[in-house]
């Protein structure tokens, strides 16, 4: 049993080594870190950089997995943490959507074929005379030597291989798993805080990079307060521009895997199942560091400008999760290259919180300035954890008006339901059951002019009304969750499926002309089906075309066959305009 | 520096804020329960067939006279044989009005339940007789053959009353039919050949009580309207009389309306108007008005001790007699006054 003490001297001891290492790094290269004016060589793994070296083509697989089959329990952030990746990647990484596979609680052989259908795209863009390089990030569950993406499993050792033979000029592995490190561990594994690469070659570099989060004999570990696991948050916080060391806007492997290294040992140095310490291998040829994002690439962030208080900033996006954590040192200006949207900033102090928000416009850098923060007691703290955020907030609602016609089927009797327009009102609870789960009320009204022939062909003329109230919960599909081949790719993203089941209370009613008839009502509980799909036109306004098919029990006239209650269907198509509360993911 | 609510990758410590997911979760079982519970079945009275048999209940207007709007009020000093007129087709709508009050109370309700070709109102508790209850029963035959006529979706109905326990009925059984008839529907709605026949007796005699119908024993209607001349026949049978020069003791009634609206009423009263050995006298009287209020009424004895006398009269628009001519054979006025005779 380490005690915690223990845990924290040898943290302290490796970082200690990294800073060693890295000022041992800069001298015997005679190059310098970045605030000696000089600069280093690098990789142009980037856009930015490309275009002044030479162009690479990027391509990265990226897998979320959230069970791993049998004796283990689903996690609950894989997936995010691939969506994250995605996203940093895309934005600030210089890879193409196109480029890119998510593959979200796939299998083994769904990756093997996105790794397949990347290494063909690198293969035309090789004989095109450009230069490749592919990441492949994972998250999920491993074991044995395995990764276990449900009920498959993946050995790492060939995965290993694969990588290394893959026809891609640089190939960059992140695993975050348990046990990962048995990846890097048969071969130049280092359980080391970071890592140099040499910048002295002639030659571009080429070869395999793996990291992982944890060592061979231990466990990755994911936390509910920053949604998402270690490593992959402090990885991505890194990515974002926390890790960008130098101060040159620019974010290299070995920075990330740094940055990440430092902070993952440092949160799990207390957890019960052991501190997690990152590790690294590479098989590089060549010259330079790895630059994984461009900061520059993209003039929207936040800025803390160097007169902005030292210590550690967390951002906290408008789902509750923690989009970043930034060690913000005095006196130098640090840059973080969040998406277009609502923050809330904390920092923390011995006594208080110093808390604010902001907002991130599209194509603008933010200044933060400390009268934007104001004190606020621990209580108060924006980081709630994931659950929490996601049940406060957010779970919104979204409400929808729109019209339709409504069709019912298979009646015996000619003129029975005639085809009725519609105007409804819907509201939606969104994201609390699950995300991507909507739960819905919706009521309705409807009329239709209706005649009724009955034998000898006597004609009856009528009004008819109708209303119905119902419950609905339905499952959306977002593309950049779903596509196998790559975020936007099945389909846009703006648009978005979704599909459920419904359950609604109606009453009909007719009043015909002929007064020497009463008026007639039918009531009844009706299950059904609803399908559509979702067209984002802002984040906060949705065209919605619905389809429901309803089953609808008759029993008031008895069918001509069998003299029983009739099973009718019926059909309703809409068209609605919904407000989304929450706005767009 | 976040050190709460760490999961490994292997396998939870605990599944946090497990309040909530069971907070979702018991939200979720709430609502299926309750989609459940309600069950899929339906409840009303949104019926097509049932027009049908509502269809085939008599209509107001066609079992009713016609009388011009603005005689509705008898104005003093009308012809004679227009205030007989008048009178008669008030009695002729209100021995009907008693009969479509309770159809239209059938028709107002939805039945109570549908076998088939069967509707069943009731049985409700009757409103003016304690304890009593009525049933309505509507059957809907395809084909009957009455009198060598294969007759087609022809309606027939009867209204029973159930007496309470311990009250006996003359015809034994446990139910008295107050009430029946049948309908042949013709192609527009409400068209057609109807009969009812409403029969107080059996109920008067075990204890019910119909106001205004204290000496009827039967009242039949039978109407015919197919889109041409509407035709009403209502027959009245009472109690044999107890002042044969008051009360009649039959009493039948012709009406007839064409499409341009000229009514023809016929009617024989039984009644003991010529005192003499012969006593009661049959007297056969037709009456006939147009929309605008012209009319004349032809009299005849045809039995009794008065047979062969007969009386006419004519009057204008304003209901005033233009002509008479009495049983005696005198006449005052201009017979080209009078609107001709209906054969």
């Amino acid at each position: 049993m380490r005690s915690a003490a223990w845990l924290r001297a040898l943290v302290a001891l490796a970082m200690g080594l990294a800073a060693a290492n890295a000022g041992l790094g800069a001298a015997g290269l005679g190059a310098g870190g970045a605030g000696t004016g000089s600069h280093r060589l690098v990789i142009a793994w980037t856009g930015g950089a490309a275009r002044a070296e030479g162009a690479t083509h990027r391509f990265a697989l990226l897998a979320g997995n959230a069970r791993g089959g049998p004796g283990t329990r689903p996690l609950l952030y894989a997936a995010e943490d691939a969506r994250k990746l995605l996203d940093i990647l895309t934005r600030l990484g210089s890879v193409s959507a196109d480029d890119t596979i998510l593959l979200l609680d796939g299998d083994a052989g769904g990756f093997s074929a996105a790794l397949d259908a990347l290494e063909g795209r690198a293969r035309q863009a090789s004989a095109r005379g450009e230069k490749t390089s592919l990441v492949v990030y994972y998250s999920g569950h491993a074991r044995g030597g395995s990764l276990r993406l449900g009920e498959s499993e993946l050995p790492l050792e060939p995965l290993k291989r694969r990588l290394a033979q893959a026809r891609f000029d640089i190939r960059i592995g992140i695993f975050d798993a348990c046990q990962s490190g048995s990846m890097t561990r048969s071969k130049g594994a280092r359980k080391a805080p970071a890592f140099e690469i040499d910048t002295q070659s002639p030659r571009d570099a080429r070869g395999l990079v793996i990291l992982t989060s944890s060592a061979a004999n231990e466990d990755s570990q994911e936390s509910d307060l920053i949604g998402g696991s270690y490593f992959s948050h402090h990885l991505a916080s890194g990515l974002l521009g926390g890790a960008d060391k130098s101060g040159d806007g620019r974010v290299t492997l070995s920075e990330a895997y740094a940055y990440a290294y430092e902070r993952t040992v440092a949160d799990t140095v207390d957890s019960a199942a052991g501190t997690q310490h990152p590790t690294f291998s590479y098989d590089l040829s060549g010259n330079g560091d790895l630059v994984l994002t461009d900061l520059g690439s993209r003039r929207e962030g936040l800025v803390f400008p160097g007169e902005a208080a030292a210590g550690t900033y967390v951002l906290v996006d408008g789902r509750g999760f923690v989009a970043a954590e930034v060690s913000k040192v005095a006196g130098r200006e640090r840059r973080v290259a969040l998406a277009p949207g609502h923050y809330h900033i904390k920092r923390r102090l011995p006594d208080r919180l110093r808390v604010g928000e902001i907002e991130i416009p599209p194509g603008r850098l933010v200044a933060l300035s400390e009268p934007m923060l104001r004190d606020a007691p621990f209580s108060d703290d924006p980081v709630k954890g994931v659950a929490g955020a996601l049940r406060a907030t957010p779970a919104h609602w979204s409400v929808s008006m729109g019209a339709g016609l409504q069709s019912v089927f298979g009646a015996s009797s000619p003129g029975l339901f005639p085809v009725a327009g519609l105007l409804g009102l819907e509201l939606g609870l969104r994201d609390f059951f699950r995300r991507d789960w909507v739960w819905g009320l919706d009521g309705a009204v409807g009329a239709a002019n209706g005649r009724v022939t009955v034998p000898p062909g006597l004609d009856f003329p009528y009004q008819f009304r109708e209303m119905s109230l119902a419950t609905s919960l339905h499952v959306e599909w977002r593309s950049h969750e779903r596509g196998l081949y790559g975020a936007g790719t099945v389909w846009p993203r703006w648009v978005i499926p979704f599909l459920g089941v419904r359950m609604a209370l109606l009453l009909m009613t007719r009043q015909f002309d002929d007064q020497a008839f009463p008026p007639q009502f039918f009531a009844t509980v009706s299950p059904g089906l609803l399908g559509g799909f979702a067209f984002v036109l802002s984040d906060h306004l949705n065209l919605v075309l619905r389809s429901r098919l309803h089953y609808l029990l008759y029993n008031v006239d008895q069918s001509s066959r069998s003299l029983a209650s009739q099973s009718l269907a019926y059909w309703e198509g809409t068209l609605f305009v919904q407000y989304d509360f929450g706005g767009s993911r | 520096m976040i050190p709460e609510n760490m999961r490994n990758r292997e396998g939870d410590r605990r599944r946090p804020h497990a309040a909530g997911m069971m907070l979702r979760a018991a939200v979720l079982a709430v609502a299926a329960q309750v989609g459940l519970g309600m069950g899929i079945s339906g409840c009303g009275n949104y019926s097509n067939d049932d027009l049908e048999f509502l269809n085939a209940l008599p209509a107001r207007e066609n079992v009713t006279v016609e009388v011009p709007v603005r005689s509705a009020v008898l104005l003093g000093g009308a012809a004679e044989g227009w205030r007989t007129a008048w009178a008669v087709s008030r009695t002729f709508n209100s021995a009907a009005e008693g009969l479509l009050t309770l159809v239209d109370r059938i028709r107002s309700s939805y039945p109570t339940s549908r076998n088939g070709e069967t509707r069943v109102w009731g049985p409700f508790p009757s409103d003016r007789q304690p304890e009593w209850r009525v049933v309505f029963s509507m059957m809907k035959n395809k084909n009957v053959l009455e009198q060598n006529v294969l007759e087609t979706d022809r309606f027939e109905y009867v209204l029973e009353m159930i007496p309470p326990s311990g009250v006996t009925l003359a015809l034994g059984g446990d139910r008295t039919v107050v009430l029946s008839g049948r309908f042949n529907a013709a192609a527009r709605a409400g068209d057609g050949i109807g009969h009812l026949e409403l029969s107080p007796g059996e109920a008067r005699q075990a204890g019910v009580i119909f106001e205004d119908l204290d000496r009827l024993q039967t009242l039949a209607l039978d109407y015919d309207y197919r889109g041409g001349p509407r035709v009403v026949d209502i027959v009245l049978t009472y109690d044999p009389p107890r002042d044969p020069a008051v009360d009649v003791s039959h009493a039948s009634y012709h009406y007839r309306q064409d499409e341009q609206r000229a009514n023809v009423m016929q009617f024989d009263l039984e009644k003991d108007v010529v005192p003499g050995p012969a006593g009661v006298d049959s007297i056969h009287i037709q009456s006939q008005w147009r929309a605008d209020g012209r009319g004349r009424e032809d009299r005849a004895i045809t039995a009794g001790d008065g047979v062969g006398a007969m009386a006419q009269e004519c009057w204008n628009e304003t209901f005033q007699s233009t002509y008479q001519s009495s049983w005696l054979g005198g006449t005052t006025g201009d017979p080209t006054s009078c609107i001709a005779a209906s054969p």
